[in-house]
């Protein structure tokens, strides 16, 4: 069988497996739907955090002109809400991005090289993987300053390290097998060998690992807006749940404020955990049943 | 299962802490204790070092001064009993009161005020008092219920030098050099409240029973902060705290409902403005075109105030102009002529005349080398009212050409920045007092590096303020402070937003005896004034 004919039937089944994974199917239809939100809905609905009302605009609860109502700047939640799509999306989406990559080179490597190089980059991952994640987040949100791109590298650097110990000990198993061998006698180079032989053999894993990590850098950008740490001009969900509380809008009974951020947030960490769960199984057929 | 265990553990702590935070609501028997509500938490116990309002509240009510204010803000005895001043306003002569005794039951001596002033002044410590205590230059002691006060100028501010006085047989056992970071655990003052403890935000004073004036009628006195003004505003409305101030604008109209509640809101002197680095020294890492005050005037034109303190300030808080405060003897009214209202085409024809223009057609302005009107603005990310006036001000901006970038940090981070000048704009504010001097000192040059955040120098400005320290002649010394205020007016260097009010409260279903401070347009707290600390009295059912 051809190499390519093998992947196209393996990525097949692989959705067929989806389809008929319950888990599986309602969190990329959730998520599907959010990013065509992402996408298209501030087209339809342009939205600025410049859009301010007057005062008589302010926390109106939701009616015909405002569906979801308006928030303590008289701006429309609705709008916010789907402009925050893009920007909590994005920030997830990069910041996991960036984590997998790092997750990815030093697994790979450690694992590939062993000995003095895997001691050293696995300390290194220990260290990453101990340290408590929120206070790192907020001292390096706090010194590098509060834009949405700084945001995505403070996620995306600090949650890596998980990635690469099972990067790491999947490499470890994939590089004894023989074809590895083989190649490593036909004179292959181990940069060949790592990005031929051994990331297409880990990448599954990867993949699966990767949606698990988007939720948390999603949940990690609400913490960190929430707290104040976000980027102002960027109005994300985590931003609004940091304006609704400043605001004191839970006391003021404005539940229109701050419980569709909120549910957004759990919707969309909540799609790709049970992606997350999901692929692991299809991927890995030794935890069916489990 | 695992997840199960875990949520009943979190109910128990939940349970655990609600329990404690009953018990610690309760009164004990035949003890009043007057708890407020504060929105900072005291910085040190060291007079010498603090720089918080809180701090500053606290050390009103344990030591006192040589003279305080009344209810009209006239400067009455405290420690002193009577004073005279020489003919040619150069020597002033206090005499103590008699009988007056330390917390610690120690005489109080001349020895005490003369050991104070001169820590203070030479060792620079005192941050919150240092602008009273300028001019001095000798203090005598003939005996020990008598202080001589000598200054090389007449001193205009002698009789508003509210500075505490220490006791010397204290801190006189501390060496200079831990001065600054000394803890004073426990502080011992001659004032209507004694230190009792002070833990976790909360700081309790007792009555001073020995106190030479009237004896406070509350017995104790407890200081509680609380990081949300939300959280503090219910801790109000369900009677775990008596009194509070800092009041959130979000809360104003939950209290205003609430017929426990008594609810003022008053202007506090200070102001909150936009910071413009004007620094003229090549050091400067601001953007130069902010040098023009053609470009800082048609900002503070563009700036739609009063609907920025409508929408962000609940309401409260006045239109700001001048750098003192509207209800202030010493406060100049700009002419019409003068008067910057907001005027979005006024603002526009400003620029226009500047020469500043917008040649490529992006909605922002050039100068004639091509360099864009863009600026940056810092704000501090906890504070959520100045954010949104910062978003209010982008898009005002926005109207007239010129770009504003928000960008937000934390306040340490943003002081050094004002210190080094690189910057271009910043939102935060300052408290002020009766004295123009300490408000007027910011722009002076040899504040610049210090307070002086624009590192605005203009040298008619600085010899203004060291006269006007000197005069005695209240009229004489408005009409300097006044020109003072038109250059800065002028130049712009602070574009000054609003005048803040402060919301404060009392339960007045369990209190009485308070008064606002002055009538009707004061405050409760936070006034230099102790009044209400002394006079509010329990309502015995």
């Amino acid at each position: 069988m051809h190499y390519k004919e093998f992947r196209y039937r393996k990525l097949k089944e692989f959705f067929r497996a989806v389809k008929n994974n319950k888990m599986a199917l309602f969190g990329s239809v959730t998520l599907m739907f959010f990013l065509l939100v992402a996408v298209f809905g501030p087209i339809l609905m342009p939205f600025s955090t410049l859009d301010f009302g007057n005062v008589e605009d302010i926390l109106l609860p939701p009616s015909g002109d405002h569906l979801l109502g308006t928030d303590d700047m008289g701006r429309d939640i609705l709008a916010n809400l789907i402009s925050g799509s893009r920007i909590s999306l994005l920030i997830g989406i990069m910041a996991t991005l960036i984590s997998m990559i790092i997750g990815c080179v030093i697994g790979i490597v450690s694992g590939y090289f062993g000995k003095r190089i895997d001691q050293l980059l696995m300390r290194f991952t220990d260290f990453f993987l101990v340290i408590p994640w929120l206070p790192l987040m907020m001292v390096l949100a706090a010194v590098l300053g509060t834009n949405i791109w700084n945001i995505i590298f403070v996620i995306g650097i600090t949650s890596w390290a998980g990635t690469a110990r099972i990067v790491r000990a999947q490499t470890l198993s994939v590089k004894e097998r023989q074809f590895v061998e083989r190649t490593i006698s036909l004179g292959a180079g181990s940069k060949h060998i790592m990005l031929h032989h051994i990331l297409p053999n880990v990448f599954p894993l990867v993949f699966a690992n990767t949606v698990l990590v988007a939720s948390i850098a999603i949940v990690s950008e609400t913490t960190l807006s929430f707290l104040g740490l976000g980027d102002p001009s960027q109005a994300s969900w985590g931003m609004m749940l940091h304006y609704a509380f400043e605001s004191g809008a839970a006391s003021a009974g404005a539940y229109w404020y701050y419980l569709p951020p909120g549910f957004c947030v759990v919707a969309v960490v909540l799609s790709f955990t049970l992606m997350g769960y999901a692929f692991d199984e299809i991927l890995n057929p030794k935890l069916k049943g489990r | 299962m695992k997840k199960n265990k875990l949520l009943a553990w979190i109910l128990a702590l939940l349970v655990c802490i609600s329990l404690a935070g009953c018990g610690g609501a309760q009164t004990t028997e035949g003890v009043n204790t007057f708890r407020i509500g504060t929105t900072t938490s005291i910085d040190t116990l060291n007079p010498l070092s603090s720089y918080m309002q809180v701090g500053f509240e606290v050390f009103l009510l344990i030591y006192d001064p040589l003279v305080r204010y009344d209810e009209n803000f006239e400067s009455v005895g405290s420690l002193a009993e009577s004073w005279t001043s020489s003919e040619d306003g150069l020597t002033w002569t206090f005499n103590l009161r008699e009988g007056v005794i330390w917390h610690d039951g120690e005489p109080l001596t001349s020895d005490d005020v003369k050991f104070t002033y001169d820590l203070m002044m030479e060792n620079g410590l005192g941050y919150m008092y240092s602008s009273y205590l300028t001019g001095i230059s000798a203090i005598e002691c003939p005996d020990e219920k008598t202080v001589v006060i000598k200054t090389e100028e007449p001193k205009a501010n002698m009789l508003m030098n509210t500075t505490p006085i220490l006791p010397q047989h204290i801190w006189s056992e501390i060496d200079t050099e831990e001065l600054e970071l000394y803890t004073n655990a426990s502080p011992v003052g001659t004032g209507p409240f004694k230190f009792d403890s002070s833990s976790e935000g909360v700081i309790k004073l007792v009555k001073n029973d020995a106190y030479f004036g009237t004896v406070p009628a509350m017995d104790e006195c407890v200081f509680v902060s609380y990081s949300n003004t939300d959280t503090m505003a219910q801790a109000l409305s369900l009677g775990e705290i008596d009194g509070a101030f800092n009041i959130g604008y979000a809360q104003k109209k939950q209290l205003d409902a609430d017929e426990n509640v008594t609810l003022i809101s008053g202007e506090i002197p200070g102001f909150t403005q936009i910071g413009v680095n004007v620094w003229t020294d090549p050091a400067s890492k601001g953007n130069p075109l902010l040098k023009d005050k053609a470009i800082r005037q048609a900002i503070d034109c563009a700036i739609d105030k009063q609907k920025m303190i409508d929408m962000v300030y609940g309401g409260e808080g006045s239109v700001g102009t001048t750098l003192l405060n509207p209800g202030q003897f010493y406060h100049y009214e700009p002419t019409a002529e003068e008067l910057r209202s907001y005027n979005i085409e006024k603002a526009n024809a400003r620029l226009d005349q500047a020469g500043y223009m917008d040649t490529d057609g992006d909605g922002i302005r050039e100068a004639s080398n091509g360099s864009k009107l863009e600026f940056s603005l810092i704000t501090i990310a906890d504070n959520s009212d100045e954010i949104k006036a910062g978003q209010l001000i982008v898009s005002d901006c926005e109207k007239i050409g010129i770009g504003i970038k928000n960008e937000t940090m934390d306040d340490g981070a943003l002081y050094d920045k004002i210190i080094s000048g690189d910057f271009d704009l910043f939102i935060w504010g300052w408290g002020g007092d009766i004295d123009p001097s300490v408000i007027l000192e910011l722009l002076t040059t040899g504040q610049i590096g210090a307070n002086n955040e624009p590192h605005f120098s203009n040298a008619e400005y600085d010899a203004l303020f060291l006269e006007q320290a000197t005069m005695m002649d209240e009229k004489e010394r408005q009409a300097a402070v006044f020109e003072m205020q038109r250059i800065a007016y002028d130049e712009a260097p602070y574009i000054i937003l609003l005048y803040d009010n402060n919301l404060q409260a009392i339960r007045s279903d369990r209190w009485t005896g308070f008064k606002q401070i002055p009538a009707e347009t004061g405050l409760f707290f936070l006034n230099i004034n102790f009044d209400n600390y002394i006079n509010i009295k329990p309502i015995v059912e």
